[in-house]
């Protein structure tokens, strides 16, 4: 059968593509080389000039979303944890992401007398998903007591009424959240026992949020 | 004496034991102590179930302010 060239002249209107033309556009067309992927991977160059669909590599960092407080303060006087002024967003990209939470502060268990047995306060991660509210999601299990046991006389200073212990905590954990919505990653603090207070932040140390998307 | 230290001493001194919540600044001006979340009870996870209305009438703002003065 003869070809049949169509000069410049007979392209005037519209070409239907979904029905005259067949066959994949090369990249080095402007097209992708390719007719079809996988639902959920991403188009990848396998070439300069060659294309395919691909998932991404497992444990490769898809997202970083970080804040730092250089100001604020939470303070609970009781047993029951309350929401910190800690917290940042992420949003992942994939369901089957996990998000590594990283958070550190300034934590600061206060009581009001000498009995150092006990200075310690509680820490919890809560996780709010799409605005449908917070849960706990870190520690699995246990209580998440943090503190020290120290004698009463080496704390207190030249002020043995109180004491106050300032140290640096940080957080790590791994969460699967199993969604494309947006994630809110609170730190909830409370006290402990018969101590007065739990405090973080409270003073010009700054507190960090760092949470990262790893592909799962 | 620091102010959290004073807030504190002068809560304690009008209700031991009460429970509150409140972010940045020590509640030191009645504006602040008006932001204080007062815990009123606790869910079954733990959390803490907290109001800004005051549900302590044994403290007050010119009570509380009577009391860290003294201190």
């Amino acid at each position: 059968m003869a070809l049949t060239t169509i000069k410049n002249s007979g392209l005037s209107g519209s070409i239907d593509l979904t029905t005259k033309v067949t066959g994949a556009l090369p990249v080095g067309n402007g097209g992708t080389g390719i007719t079809s992927g996988t639902s959920g991977q991403y188009l990848k160059f396998t070439g300069t000039t060659t294309t395919a669909s691909s998932a991404v590599d497992a444990g490769k960092v898809l997202q970083v979303q970080h804040v730092t407080f250089t100001s604020g303060g939470t303070v609970n006087t009781t047993t029951s944890f309350a929401a910190s002024y800690i917290t940042d967003q992420i949003t992942p990209s994939a369901t089957s992401s996990k998000i590594l939470i990283q958070m550190q502060c300034r934590f600061y268990p206060y009581r009001d007398d000498t009995d150092a047995n006990n200075v310690s306060g509680k820490i919890a991660i809560y996780r709010d998903i799409g605005g449908a509210g917070f849960s706990k999601v870190w520690p699995a299990s246990g209580a998440g007591d943090i503190g020290i046991g120290t004698a009463a006389s080496s704390i207190g200073g030249d002020n043995p009424t109180w004491i106050d212990v300032n140290f640096l905590q940080p957080v790590f954990f791994v969460d699967e959240p199993n969604t494309t919505s947006a994630c809110d990653y609170t730190m909830y603090i409370a006290k402990v026992g018969t101590m007065n207070n739990i405090q973080v932040g409270q003073s010009t140390f700054p507190a960090d949020v760092v949470l990262m998307e790893i592909a799962g | 004496m620091e102010d959290s230290i004073k807030f504190h001493k002068a809560m304690n001194t009008l209700k031991p034991d009460v429970g509150y919540v409140y972010h940045n600044n020590v509640p030191m001006t009645e504006k602040l102590f008006n932001k204080i979340q007062w815990v009123t009870g606790e869910n079954a996870e733990g959390t803490a179930i907290t109001t800004t209305i005051n549900p302590h009438s044994e403290i007050t703002w010119a009570l509380l302010k009577a009391e860290m003065d003294k201190l």
